[in-house]
């Protein structure tokens, strides 16, 4: 009887709705894959719709669509086609759903696109303000001074 | 059209469709949780990590977040840079806000004093992951013993939650019995590893247990100084020596890894006797250099040859031999008659590759003694290598050669394949 009643819920569908509306019609395996929607199904066992308020239905395709092919090659690939914004994004939403692969993989993606740039760079493609006066700032330099030698021009 | 959502920090945002500036100008990733951002900087090196403490106030100690921790120094001309090099890790290690570090990589130049203080300081934090070198200038080639640096602890091997631990470079001694219980990689590169006690001259049994150990690889000829080494490794799955060479006094290295799946030995002969007490070993390749020079003879270094392809559990392997010019028949013809070899190595031989071959006497030689003894042989190649590339004529007249052989003296269905 277990085996019968686990055999019909990996084919019923789910359908989650992003936070413009857009909805999305998955497997249950899937959609236990992003663990905010598991915890979600565990608390209210019969809901058919789980909204999904923080994401949008752009990201939560690219999600979805990682869930079903993650693997080694794809994973190499799959970065590479998004830009820095909608990396940061697509990390929210993995944030946010819960998914460690997908986290970490975006993660790595972000850092690569970082490592060795200048603080200047790094600013101005996170869009982050610098709120340090110039004594702060001079006096970090000098405290870690060894990490701030041999920068690329950018 | 305005869209709504609420971000990671449960902000309420609003977005109108208009603007299209990146993000609209929204500085998204400072309002990630910290351990995220840590997850982000975890990837770079910790010198890259740390220069986000300029950013802006937000991320004045969002470094120090970070799980994983590498440094690399380099060769410097200045001595105060290679003292800023030392403040610097020593900084980093203490304000670390993550109580758990999970990897510590370390790549030295100098000052391997501070590399006990360091190293406490990570086992503190319950690092899992430990690997150290100490860099040569010349990239290509092994120190002698004891040109290497000496490594200042031996609390590496002593901490019974640290699952991979590599070790580059460097001069260690070891008590006798070492027990290392949640280990599962072990790498030992260009080491020189002795045992303590005992009187300074005399070469002591050296047993080292690693229950879970999954991966075991040397680089180099590990053993320095010892009588034996006897490694308990019930779980391992990959064994892998490379670019052994030794000709100190005999000592003998007992590998017991009775689920050994992958065996990888890559050297010259040895004045060791390898013991490996295996089960069911699916692949193995063995590399030897033999070579005339060595004072050892011919005989000795088959003894050599047969023991390692004598290993118990041993089904099939890769044995690759390079011979010179002049060995090549003698050595063949020892290799493949002689009662040394295990399993009547004649019986078993499948497939042969020449390479470089230069189709000398030597070599037609041994190539028939092949063909005409090896009854299970499915494929035979030769292949030369430039610019010993014989003229149009010549390569005709010893590929006839071959094949006369071939129909001489089996009936089999060999593939012959000569690649000029």
């Amino acid at each position: 009887m277990a085996e019968e009643k686990s055999q019909a819920s990996s084919s019923k569908m789910l359908t989650l709705k992003a936070s413009d509306g857009v909805l999305f019609e998955v497997e249950l395996n899937i959609a236990k894959e992003m663990k905010t929607v598991q915890a979600y199904i565990d608390d209210c066992e019969d809901i058919e719709t789980i909204p999904i308020p923080n994401v949008l239905g752009k990201h939560l395709a690219i999600v979805i669509e990682y869930i079903k092919k993650t693997n080694e090659e794809y994973d190499a690939e799959f970065e590479k086609q998004w830009n820095m914004d909608d990396l940061q994004l697509l990390l929210l939403a993995a944030n946010y759903l819960n998914i460690s692969g997908l986290q970490e993989c975006l993660c790595k993606a972000i850092a690569k696109r970082i490592e060795n740039k200048s603080p200047e760079y790094v600013r101005k493609v996170f869009n982050i303000e610098n709120d340090h006066s110039p004594e702060e700032e001079a006096k970090l330099r000098k405290e870690y001074k060894w990490a701030f030698e041999g920068v690329d021009k950018d | 059209m305005e869209l709504s959502y609420v971000n990671a920090s449960g902000r309420y945002e609003i977005e109108s469709s208009q603007k299209q500036v990146s993000n609209n100008g929204r500085d998204i990733i400072s309002d990630l949780p910290n351990h995220i951002i840590g997850s982000i900087l975890s990837f770079l090196p910790t010198k890259v990590a740390v220069r986000t403490c300029v950013l802006s106030k937000r991320w004045k100690n969002l470094w120090t977040f970070v799980r994983e921790l590498s440094f690399q120094d380099h060769f410097h001309r200045i001595k105060i840079k290679k003292m800023q090099f030392v403040q610097f890790v020593y900084r980093v290690l203490r304000h670390l806000d993550s109580s758990m570090i999970d990897s510590f990589s370390l790549s030295l130049c100098y000052n391997y004093a501070h590399i006990k203080e360091w190293i406490s300081l990570v086992l503190s934090r319950k690092v899992k992951k430990v690997y150290l070198e100490a860099q040569s200038k010349h990239q290509y080639q092994e120190f002698p013993t004891k040109k290497k640096k000496e490594f200042p602890t031996n609390s590496l091997f002593e901490c019974q939650y640290l699952q991979e631990l590599c070790l580059k470079n460097f001069r260690i001694r070891l008590r006798p019995f070492i027990t290392l219980s949640s280990l599962t990689v072990l790498k030992l590169s260009r080491m020189s590893v002795t045992t303590t006690f005992g009187v300074p001259n005399e070469p002591k049994d050296l047993t080292l247990n690693f229950p879970v150990l999954r991966k075991f690889e040397t680089e180099g000829w590990p053993w320095y100084h010892v009588k034996s080494v006897t490694l308990q490794m019930p779980l391992l799955d990959v064994l892998s020596m490379d670019d052994c060479r030794y000709h100190g006094p005999h000592v003998e290295i007992n590998y017991c890894v009775s689920h050994l799946i992958k065996f990888n030995y890559t050297g010259r002969f040895l004045s060791a006797t390898i013991l490996v007490d295996a089960v069911d070993i699916v692949s193995a390749n063995i590399n030897i250099m033999l070579y005339d020079g060595s004072s050892n003879s011919i005989q000795e270094q088959m003894v050599f040859v047969s023991k390692l392809l004598s290993i118990n559990g041993l089904n099939a392997a890769s044995l690759k031999l390079c011979l010179s010019r002049e060995q090549v028949q003698d050595f063949g013809k020892t290799l493949l008659d002689s009662a040394l070899m295990p399993g009547c190595f004649l019986l078993t031989l499948k497939v042969v590759k020449f390479e470089r071959f230069a189709a000398t006497t030597h070599d037609l030689n041994f190539a028939e003694f092949v063909l005409k003894n090896a009854v299970v042989l499915e494929k035979i190649t030769f292949s030369c290598s430039p610019p010993k590339k014989l003229g149009q004529k010549k390569w005709k007249k010893v590929r006839d050669n071959i094949l006369s052989y071939t129909r001489r003296f089996n009936s089999l269905d060999i593939k012959l394949e000569i690649v000029p």
